[in-house]
């Protein structure tokens, strides 16, 4: 029985036991994305969205769905959860192995107008205002793993901002994988619905605690041995006129684990869309983002780190479609390649003929640390408007010798001088962060991973320090 | 803006200005395609058997293929049975002496275009190899390049005179299993250029070949082999046009470089065939693989495109840098309008140690036209110190157009350094108020910009091309620039 055979007969011995399964409109919506899949399949390299990307493996590794695996005892878990606070006055919820636990969450009242729940409690609470959305806005036939995580998703988030609420205070979604006896996959499923004129930050955080040791030299049999799981998550989110969301994302997976998200955002008028992404874990993190720029005068800035050695593949796809006119997008990604590790990225810009006075802008750029890494980039642009200004740039080089000289000869070593180059390389990016305590979070997990990168780890960090106002000094 | 949006009518609806049929008897097989018309094709050029069965196995290879469907590119399937894989002009029966014995329409052909080959031969000091409908009908100069030991002639003479030479190099570069078209034109290709300068000789002028297509339904397939040896240099021209005809036309080159140590090849190409009439109707489909190989240390090609003609331009020059220090370079210049698609662009494949590569794309889109720049820079994982550098920068001329850029980047080692940056605008109202309140006119101003939009790569171009490629943008900018 091959990967898709196994997940359609998964699909059909558990349909009865999913969330909202007595929703007619769910069960369809179930039924019809697990007969996209069925009639994609797994995507093969011959897929040009997946040329670079091989999901042999992950087809070939026997996934359970959560529900049927074992869920650990999880008192133990509160302080290492009270550490991942990101802001003091954060709504905190915790998922452990994609299900939403109450228990270790931290969440104070809500101002009026904000609907915030798990996704199963909210499919109990609002199915018609789930209805109304959900699915709306992702994409299957674009990604067959979007079509899964519609088909089996069971919990996650819903989160409804009504016109004109306000609320300051950051949403921290806490995605915890433990370790469990068998490989298993879990869906998490996101619904945002900010209507107008309403701002709010969320943050999606992705961390694995039991799996905290760096393996570099993982190998396939380590990989079936280990603990590691696999996360299908989709994100979909409709910005309403003038709405604002500052979008987080951090994904510090364990080596052996797998991680493929996709995000599906729809913007109206004058509506703005900030993400920062940053990949520094799993064996395999793809990410997908796919944006509508729907209604004039819409804002989008798409902002990513990837940091990657040893066996570890990322793979960020974006797609800006820009949709109406006097619309902006600017799209910045970064990132690290050391040791065996591979980065794959593919950045598309759609200019359609009604979108005039667009102003798109894309570039990626690549520190290549090592022989065995390799660099796959591919930025495209697809225009069909003739009054718009779209430039996009992509490079792919390795630190400047003559910047490492000048340190050097300063006598700063080597690897302190190669930490601090690469940081500066990446920093433009952290202080893209408006948030400073979530800015000063972020630059500690970056830090760690870029110190590991540059063969510098002999102690935490011995060469950046940031300090409490966010800054960087020398210890 | 009401001034340039007429301006940019009346460059779109400027008429193809080399439009004419020449009469010619032509010696042709039936239409469609089979092991039968190839062993056919084979034995009236008298091959020996070697290029036969290379034929065999490329049609068996052909079958099995399927048409690629990954480009921009929008148009009705192609029907094979359809098309006239072998015309030979009857003239070239006897083989003529010189130019006297030349058709004379094809002499009133030339002269129509602007080509006065003789005049051209004796002043430019071109050699011009002219292919008119698949068999080589003229070849000056012969006699001058065979005293430095160079061989330049017509792929069939090479064939019956250097079998050895076209045995050993013959689809080196370009295998028969490389794509769906290469493996068309390996089995049916009927004629073409070959050029062969030996080791140390500098070509002392630049070579020169005109291709025509002119009788109706007649896919042309042509193959060109050129081999510099080490310490070699030659410069290669070829210009293409073609009467107005109303059925689509196929056309599926073939060309092969090869560049041993310290050798160095200019590939230069004007292309300007019938795009088809202002509503999108007849026009050539162009299918051409066109590849080079520094072979040698220190070798270097360069390939100089500017492709104003043709419905379907499909077409992807490369150089695969395989030898340490060597260097690819691709200068292109790409114009759209009416209904016409171009899906151009390069691949730089670097193998070898030190190896670079400069990449300068210029598309210009008008009315309806489609044009897509396709490339990829693959960095080997040996080739160390690799350097590339694309810019790939996009013209839009009316509100219909379009432009797309699909740049393909891979990397496989720490020290090389590749950087692609690419553009898309139009010709801002500020540039246009800044010129006219300057008093230059609209007309003036538009043909300035575009000029020096393209410059970079005119510079490239030998000065015999420079001026045609010039007087080409001219004719196509005819009503822009009053």
């Amino acid at each position: 029985m091959n990967a898709r055979e196994r997940l359609l007969t998964d699909f059909a011995r558990s349909k009865a036991y999913f969330p909202g399964h007595l929703l007619p409109w769910l069960t369809s919506l179930r039924e019809s994305a697990i007969e996209n899949f069925a009639a994609q399949g797994f995507p093969s390299p011959n897929d040009e969205s997946w040329k670079y990307t091989n999901t042999k493996k992950l087809q070939q590794t026997e996934y359970c769905i959560a529900q049927q695996a074992v869920i650990p005892p999880i008192d133990s878990l509160a302080a290492q959860i009270k550490a991942q606070q990101l802001c003091p006055d954060e709504q905190r919820m915790v998922f452990i192995n994609g299900i939403y636990h109450p228990e270790l969450s931290s969440m104070s009242p809500l101002p009026k107008g904000i609907i915030l729940s798990s996704f199963a409690q909210a499919l109990q609470d609002h199915p018609k205002l789930m209805a109304s959305t959900l699915g709306k806005i992702v994409n299957h036939q674009a990604q067959p793993f979007s079509a899964l995580n519609s088909a089996f998703m069971s919990d996650g988030l819903f989160l409804w901002a009504a016109e004109n609420s306000q609320m300051a205070s950051p949403i921290h979604c806490l995605f915890i994988s433990t370790t469990s006896a068998k490989p298993v996959v879990f869906y998490p499923r996101l619904l945002i619905v900010l209507k107008n004129n309403t701002p709010l930050t969320l943050i999606e955080h992705y961390i694995d605690l039991s799996a905290t040791s760096f393996d570099p030299d993982m190998t396939a049999t380590k990989q079936t041995a280990g603990n590691h799981h696999l996360i299908n998550t989709v994100t979909e989110i409709h910005l309403g006129s003038e709405a604002h969301l500052d979008h987080y994302k951090l994904q510090q997976e364990s080596l052996n684990s797998r991680h493929i998200a996709a995000m599906y955002v729809q913007q109206h008028r004058a509506s703005q869309f900030t993400s920062h992404s940053y990949s520094l874990g799993a064996a395999l993190a793809r990410c997908d983002i796919q944006i509508q720029l729907t209604g004039s005068q819409a804002e989008c800035t798409l902002n990513g780190v990837y940091l990657v050695d040893g066996q570890q593949h990322v793979d960020y796809h974006t797609q800006i479609t820009h949709l109406a006119p006097d619309c902006s997008s600017q799209q910045l990604y970064k990132g690290v390649i050391q040791g065996h590790a591979r980065a794959v990225f593919n950045g598309k810009v759609i200019i359609h003929p009604e979108a005039q006075q667009s102003n798109a802008q894309q570039l990626n750029k690549n520190l290549l640390l090592s022989d065995s890494g390799e660099v796959d980039t591919k930025p495209e642009l697809q225009i069909y408007a003739d009054d718009v200004i779209c430039n996009h740039g992509a490079t792919v080089g390795q630190l400047d010798t003559q910047a490492l000289f000048y340190l050097q000869s300063r006598g700063v070593s080597q690897s302190d001088a190669q930490a601090w180059l690469v940081y500066g390389f990446v920093s433009e990016l952290l202080e893209r962060i408006n948030n400073p305590l979530l800015r000063k979070f972020i630059q500690l997990s970056v830090t760690a991973q870029l110190n590991r990168l540059v063969g510098n780890d002999a102690c935490d960090f011995p060469v950046l320090f940031p300090t409490q106002n966010g800054e960087l000094s020398c210890r | 803006m009401a001034g340039s949006r007429q301006n940019l009518d009346r460059f779109v609806d400027s008429e193809y200005p080399h439009g004419f049929v020449t009469d010619l008897e032509t010696d042709s097989l039936p239409a469609g395609l089979s092991e039968t018309v190839i062993r056919q094709i084979s034995a009236l050029k008298h091959e020996p058997d070697f290029m036969l069965q290379w034929r065999l196995k490329a049609y068996r290879h052909w079958l099995t293929l399927k048409v690629p469907t990954w480009s921009k590119l929008h148009y009705p399937p192609i029907n094979f049975d359809n098309i006239v894989f072998y015309s030979a002009p009857k003239t070239a029966a006897d083989g003529p002496k010189s130019l006297d014995q030349i058709a004379p329409e094809i002499l009133q052909t030339y002269e129509k275009l602007g080509i006065p080959l003789h005049e051209r031969a004796q002043l430019a000091g071109v050699a011009v190899d002219a292919v008119f409908d698949s068999v080589s009908v003229a070849t000056t100069f012969k006699k001058q390049l065979a005293e430095v030991g160079i061989i330049f002639c017509s792929f069939s003479d090479a064939v019956q005179e250097h079998p050895e030479l076209v045995k050993r190099y013959l689809g080196t570069v370009v295998p028969y299993t490389d794509n769906y078209y290469a493996a068309l034109n390996a089995a049916v290709f009927s004629d073409g250029s070959f050029c062969y300068v030996p080791k140390g000789v500098r070509c002392p002028m630049e070579l020169s070949t005109y291709f025509r297509i002119n009788s109706i339904n007649t896919g042309q397939f042509e193959r060109t082999l050129i081999v510099a040896e080490e310490g070699a240099y030659v410069s290669y021209l070829e210009g293409c046009t073609a009467p107005i005809r109303d059925e689509h036309q196929l056309h599926a080159a073939v060309v092969e470089l090869i560049a041993l140590d310290d050798a160095e090849i200019k590939y230069a190409t004007v292309q300007n065939w019938y795009p088809g009439d202002k509503n999108g109707k007849g026009g050539i489909y162009n299918f051409v693989t066109k590849r080079g190989l520094c072979r040698g240390h220190h070798s270097k090609i360069s390939w100089t495109q500017v492709e104003t003609g043709s419905a379907i331009t499909w077409k992807y020059p490369s150089v695969i840098l395989q030898g340490d220090n060597s260097r690819g370079e691709f200068y292109s210049v790409a114009l759209t309008n009416h209904y016409q698609q171009a899906d151009t662009g390069t691949k730089m494949v670097h193998i070898g140690k030190n190896t670079s590569s400069t990449i300068i794309s210029k598309g210009i889109s008008a009315g309806y036209g489609s044009n897509a720049y396709r490339g990829l820079v693959k960095i080997g994982p040996k080739a160390i110190n690799a350097r590339n550098y694309s810019q790939c920068d996009s013209l839009l001329l009316g509100e219909n157009c379009s432009a797309h850029t699909f740049p393909y980047i891979e990397v496989k080692n720490a020290t090389a350094q590749v950087e692609h940056e690419a553009s898309t605008s139009k010709i801002s109202d500020q540039q246009l108020f800044y010129c006219m309140q300057r008093g230059i006119s609209q007309e003036d101003t538009v043909a300035m910009i575009i000029n020096g939009f393209c410059k970079a790569v005119f510079r490239k171009l030998p000065m015999e091309f420079a001026v045609e490629a010039q007087a080409l943008m001219e004719v196509s900018l005819e009503g822009c620039t009053g």
